[in-house]
This record gives C-alpha cells, structure tokens and sequence, in this order.
C-alpha cells in the first residue's frame, strides 16, 4: 500500500499547513490498529489527541449544577449598592432640612412685610385724615419740630464759628 | 435564561472540562473550575444579551479560573492522569508496553508545552477548530495562533523524533 498522501499529509501537519479535514484524514488513519512501521512512531500523537478529546464530564455533573442555579435563583443574587446608594438617606434628610429652612426663612420674610404694612397704612391715613392723625401723636410733632430747630441752631452755631 | 443556559451554556462543559484539564493538569480540579465557571455564567445572566458569543465568554471565564487554579496552587509540569489506556489490538505484552512507554513521552511532552501554545493545540486538535476561532477566543492574532501551534507541533515531534 502507499502511504505518501498520509506522508505528505504528516509533513504538512507539523508545518501547520493543513486543514482542519485533513487533521481529521490523519487522526483517522492513525487509529488504525494496521499501520506501517515507517509511521508507528507517530501513531502516539495522535492517540493521545484522540484521547484528550474524549475526556467529558458525567452526567450527574449537570443536576449538580441545575441544582446549584436553582438554589440561587432561590437565595436571590446579591445586589451590588455603590456609595450614592448608600448615602441617599443621608441626602434625603439633608433636602427636607434644607426644605424646611426655606420655607421657614420665606415665612419669616413675610411676617417682617407685613409689620411695616401698619405703618404704611398710617402714612397714608395721615394723607387722608391729618386731624385725627395729629390728635394721635402730638408729642411726635413736638418732638421733630424741637429737633429741627435745634439743627438749625447747631448749623447757625457752626456758621458763627467759621 | 434558564432555556438558554440549558441549552446553550450547559452543553459546553466538556469541551470546558478538557480546557480546564489541559491547563490545571488535575481531573478534580478541572471539574471544579467547570462548575465555577458555569455558575458564573449564570449569575452573570443579566450580560448575556450585550455579549456578542456565549461560547466565547464561557471559554474565557473558564481559561482564566483554570489559570488562577495553576497559580494559587504554584505548580508546573505535572502531568494529566489519564487513567483511561488507548485500547489496542496488539496481543503481544512486548509491543503494548512499547506502546504504553511511546505514549508517556508524547503526553509528557504535551504536558510540558506552556499553557498557551497547550490550549491551542487542545483547541485545534481536540476541538477542531479554526485559526481565527481560536484567535478570536484568546484575543490573539492568527498569525500568533499559527507560531504558537507550529513551536508546539515542533516540540512534540522532537520529543518522538528519539523513539
């Protein structure tokens, strides 16, 4: 029998320059319990490929492992909480402070508005009533027109000075 | 997912278990970084959808795992524990042990290979795949494929050149 196309065959094997059908053509022949002296030696290889191939697992390997996923599907996965995750509560309780103190602060503002509104709305009663205003705060009067003739004697008095 | 990882996934582990094996050398651990891989796999389910091949993602988290087992465990040069012998027709206890001895030596050999150029091998004997499937699942070139597979190739027929 000739054996060069399984020869050619070889040296293109260790040259990595054949195909995937061809490593197949070579693991065939070499199983083969009749093959010649000038190739035993290379029968080795082939068998130990064959048997590496053949290695697998046992069937009870996946009820191991079904039973496994199923019991963590049970269990629940662990859920993965970054930092901000973390400190949302801390964020929430710090946005109602800052909530409260704004509505607190605006509240403030307005009751201040509304003490000067009294005040305005006697200017403007003075404007419409100036009698009943005058019976009011005759001191006031007194007081700012002693005020203004004491500046103007101040301002007479540092005239006569220069 | 769960038909997904039935079907798709789960009919992986061998071709994960002989990756495993030819890295850890060890039949046990091998088996467990099977299983670690696989479960995994599982509670990585939720990346499936973005991942472009199932196969590839399996093959990687098992490569690395077994490598981490070698690692941790600190050792090189072991070899496989094939307890299963190539059966033969040969009668003759002369020729079986020739036979026997022949074998030692090329799984030495093999076993001797580093990892890398060994899982090429295994990917491209055992596996029967192509250069750029395997290029594609180591993340490596195919012509890098194709140096590492050659040097391997080399070495084991050095090693049986003497018989």
């Amino acid at each position: 029998m000739d054996y060069k196309y399984i020869e050619q065959l070889l040296e293109h094997y260790w040259e990595c320059k054949t195909t995937i059908q061809e490593e197949q053509i070579l693991r065939a022949f070499f199983s083969q319990d009749d093959i010649p002296e000038s190739l035993a030696r290379y029968r080795e290889v082939f068998v130990s490929i064959n048997d590496m191939a053949c290695e697998h697992l046992d069937e009870d390997f996946d009820r191991r492992i079904l039973s496994m996923t199923t019991e963590k599907e049970k269990q629940g996965t662990a859920r993965h909480i970054t930092l901000y995750h973390r400190m949302r509560p801390l964020y929430r309780a710090a946005a109602m402070v800052a909530v409260i103190l704004t509505i607190g602060m605006a509240a403030q503002r307005s009751f201040v508005d509304d003490s000067q509104e009294p005040a305005q709305m006697r200017a403007q009663q003075a404007i419409e009533d100036p009698d009943s205003e005058y019976t009011l705060m005759p001191d006031g009067m007194e007081n700012t027109s002693a005020e203004v003739s004491g500046t103007g004697q101040d301002s007479l008095s540092h005239h006569s000075v220069k | 997912m769960e038909n997904i990882f039935k079907n798709e996934i789960l009919p992986l582990r061998d071709r994960l278990f002989r990756l495993a094996l030819s890295i850890t050398l060890n039949r046990q651990e091998a088996e467990d970084v099977v299983q670690d891989t696989l479960l995994k796999m599982w509670s990585m389910r939720d990346q499936w959808k973005t991942v472009c091949s199932l196969e590839a993602m399996a093959v990687t988290i098992c490569r690395n795992m077994a490598l981490d087992c070698t690692r941790k465990a600190g050792r090189d040069n072991l070899t496989i524990d094939i307890d299963r012998d190539s059966p033969r027709a040969d009668t003759d206890p002369s020729v079986q042990l020739e036979h026997k001895e022949r074998l030692g030596m090329v799984r030495a050999a093999m076993d001797q290979l580093p990892e890398i150029q060994r899982t090429i091998m295994l990917l491209r004997e055992s596996e029967g795949q192509s250069y750029a499937g395997i290029a594609e699942e180591l993340g490596i070139t195919e012509t890098q494929v194709r140096v590492y597979l050659h040097r391997a190739r080399q070495k084991i027929k050095k090693s049986i050149s003497g018989l």
